[in-house]
């Protein structure tokens, strides 16, 4: 009896494990499927966008109509920009797509400097020309390989996108990246490439225009730091090379409260600092915060300051952000943050290094507007009731300084802020201001 | 007769079971006990069996009990992790476990951080998590300005032609995170990697511009090693 039992409980479950192992497979298999149909979706859409691309980039420069040409660098962004995303998406590592990803997202990025361009009423000139023909050629080579795969992979039919990370099945290399990989040579003839966007050749290792003063070593850094704050012990920590301000790192505390100081080696100004001290309560008000911070800067010798409007809380410490002010023309690229513990007002970060990036002294004549206010005004909407008005300075995509008046004002039930280039009345920014009990921001 | 017996015996384990499991709930709610050798925390066992188990530490199988196999778990990952490798799953383990800690304490810690982020809102909410997420996986075990770094490298990348232009392209960018690969960046992220993240957002760098690190000790990929060293911050080599 025991045993019949026993046969009858253990083929049962021999029925649900298997029954189990059926759906778990069945499941497994679908679910590999779809993964591999979505690659071959964004393969294909990658191919189809590429193409396109270099087709319209070969066409860009056949004639001279501004609308026609802005319109094709239109079609051209958003072709690079389809291409690059869908090439993201394929289970492909970045270093097998890094050439690639960086053509189609340059490509994207001078087209729109591009379109700006005519928009301005401005003329392509013979750079921008050499430009848009090494990028149509490259689209082509970049297409053209791409084609080749598409006919290999399809007339191997062990190929599939699942299994393609590292090597093909045959164990050969990954066929796919060295299409890619193939442009490399193509972009090895590239004219510079200098246009009003973020990845222009001149931003390339721009170097920091604010620092001044001479090289300072660590030692010498130790010496103030430590003079400065005789109560707290300092350790040298390292050194920070190769990057866009080499710095010394210093550091003081323990776990609790763990403070870090970056100090640039030319002029041994002061970067960065950061605590990993929480505040465990609110106990001053935001006012108070503001005004701890606005003293703080006071005594780093950076000259006029001024709130850049914005502010953020969380976990009970307080972040505002200080702009440079040149006379009356507030400076947004020179940007300062401070970070203050709303438990005690302590400054418990601070990061200038964008200051120290973009800060220069201005000429005057630089901060002389071309068109008076009102002229300016005029270029905004009827609805748009203004309700203050200044001259500021704005960077555009590529870094270039913008002079411009900045109205702020209400639209409906929005606040938003409008940049007019004060030269030519361009339009250069809007940016919607965004307030809630803990916050200030506008984008 | 026997398999009467076997039933009643059963019931009975049940019982005790679901007892101990009652017990075990009640006295997380009300204080956490370090959880060691031998320890009879069930519930709470099995999940950190089951951790463990997916991120390779453990190979034994998830029964809840505290045995040689669990403890030379828990010793590595607290080893890997920058903890004292002393097989006691105390507060801090648990947090690196990314499992909540429920001491009167910690609930207060959380409820302020909690007000405090709530209007947090200079930042798309979405990301800040998301980049805290992958800094609690990658870097937990590392000091603040060491987690600053790596959101700062993440947030660098999006804006290096080279790679996906979001930061959920660049997190999710195939073989770009360990912490995606093996699931860790699923877990609820420490509150120091959330203000690590809004830190990263807000323009700390402590990186120095890099785009990639890698632990000099652990690290196997030859390419790596190969890149322009920038700066190092605990256990990782920032580079470009």
């Amino acid at each position: 009896m025991r045993k019949n039992i026993a046969i009858i409980l253990l083929s049962a479950a021999l029925v649900a494990v298997s029954v189990w192992g059926y759906m778990q497979e069945g499941g497994g298999i679908a679910a590999g499927n779809s993964l591999e149909n979505s690659y071959k979706r964004d393969y294909q859409v990658f191919a189809d966008t590429t193409r396109s691309l270099a087709e319209n980039l070969g066409k860009g420069s056949l004639g001279t109509d501004e609308a026609y040409m802005a319109l094709n660098y239109v079609e051209a962004a958003k072709l690079s920009g389809m291409a690059g995303e869908r090439l993201s998406n394929l289970p492909l590592s970045q270093q097998e797509t890094s050439i690639a990803a960086s053509f189609l997202a340059k490509t994207n990025d001078f087209s729109m400097a591009m379109v700006r361009k005519h928009l301005d009423g401005e003329q392509m000139t013979e750079e921008d020309f050499a430009a848009s023909t090494a990028l149509a050629k490259t689209a082509q080579m970049l297409s053209a390989s791409i084609s080749s795969f598409t006919e290999e992979s399809s007339a191997n039919k062990d190929f599939s996108w699942s299994s393609i990370g590292g090597e093909m099945p045959d164990g050969s290399p990954n066929a796919f990246a060295q299409s890619l990989s193939s442009i490399e040579h193509g972009m090895g003839d590239y004219p510079e490439m200098v246009y009003d966007g973020q990845y222009s050749d001149h931003l390339k290792d721009a170097k920091p225009k604010g620092l001044t003063g001479d090289e300072a070593t660590s030692d010498s850094i130790m010496e103030k730091l430590q003079a400065d704050n005789p109560e707290l012990e300092f350790k040298f920590n390292s050194e920070t090379k190769n990057s866009g301000i080499d710095s010394f790192n210093f550091s003081t505390g323990d776990d609790e409260d763990y403070r870090t100081f970056n100090f640039s080696k030319t002029g041994g100004h002061l970067l960065s600092s950061t605590s990993s001290k929480a505040p465990s309560s609110t106990k001053i008000s935001m006012d108070e915060a503001r005004e701890k911070a606005q003293a703080f800067l006071e005594g780093m010798n950076v000259g006029p300051m001024e709130t850049r409007g914005d502010y953020d809380t969380y976990d009970n410490i307080a972040l505002f952000s200080f702009c440079c002010l040149e006379g009356d023309v507030k400076c947004y690229p020179d940007v300062i943050k401070v970070q203050v513990s709303l438990e005690d007002g302590k400054v418990i970060g601070y990061n200038a290094s964008e200051f120290y990036q973009n800060h220069l002294k201005r000429d005057a004549s630089e901060l002389e507007p071309m068109i008076s206010p009102n002229q300016a005004k005029e270029k905004l909407s009827g609805d748009f009731e203004v309700q203050g008005e200044r001259l500021s300075v704005i960077n555009s995509k590529g870094h270039n300084e913008q002079l411009c008046y900045e109205f702020t004002g209400k639209k409906g039930d929005g606040s938003y802020q409008v940049f007019i280039d004060a030269k030519n009345g361009a339009q250069r920014n809007a940016l919607q201001v965004f307030e809630s009990e803990t916050s200030v921001y506008s984008r | 007769m026997g398999f009467i017996v076997s039933m009643k015996k059963r019931k009975t384990s049940i019982i005790v079971a679901c007892v101990a499991f009652a017990l075990a709930v009640t006295l997380g709610l009300s204080a956490f006990t370090t959880i060691y050798y031998g320890s009879t925390d069930y519930e709470t066992l099995k999940k950190v069996q089951t951790k463990l188990k997916n991120w390779g530490y453990y190979t034994g199988s998830v029964d809840g009990v505290y045995g040689y196999k669990t403890e030379q778990a828990v010793k590595w990952f607290q080893s890997a992790n920058g903890l004292a490798a002393d097989g006691k799953i105390g507060p801090k383990t648990m947090e690196a476990l990314g499992m909540q800690v429920n001491t009167s304490q910690n609930q207060n810690q959380s409820g302020s951080s909690n007000s405090g982020s709530s209007g947090s809102s200079s930042n798309n909410d979405t990301d800040v998590m998301l980049l805290a997420r992958c800094i609690n996986g990658e870097g937990r075990g590392e000091p603040y300005e060491g987690q600053v770094a790596i959101a700062a490298v993440i947030l660098n990348r999006v804006k290096d032609s080279g790679f996906p232009n979001t930061i959920s392209g660049v997190i999710y960018q195939s073989g770009a995170f360990d912490a995606v690969k093996d699931g860790q960046i699923n877990l609820d992220p420490q509150s120091s990697t959330i203000r690590a993240a809004k830190d990263a957002l807000a323009g700390w760098d402590p990186s120095g511009g890099a785009l990639y690190y890698y632990n000099p000790v652990t690290a196997t990929n030859q390419w790596i090693r190969t890149r322009q060293i920038i700066a190092t911050i605990g256990n990782h080599v920032f580079c470009k």
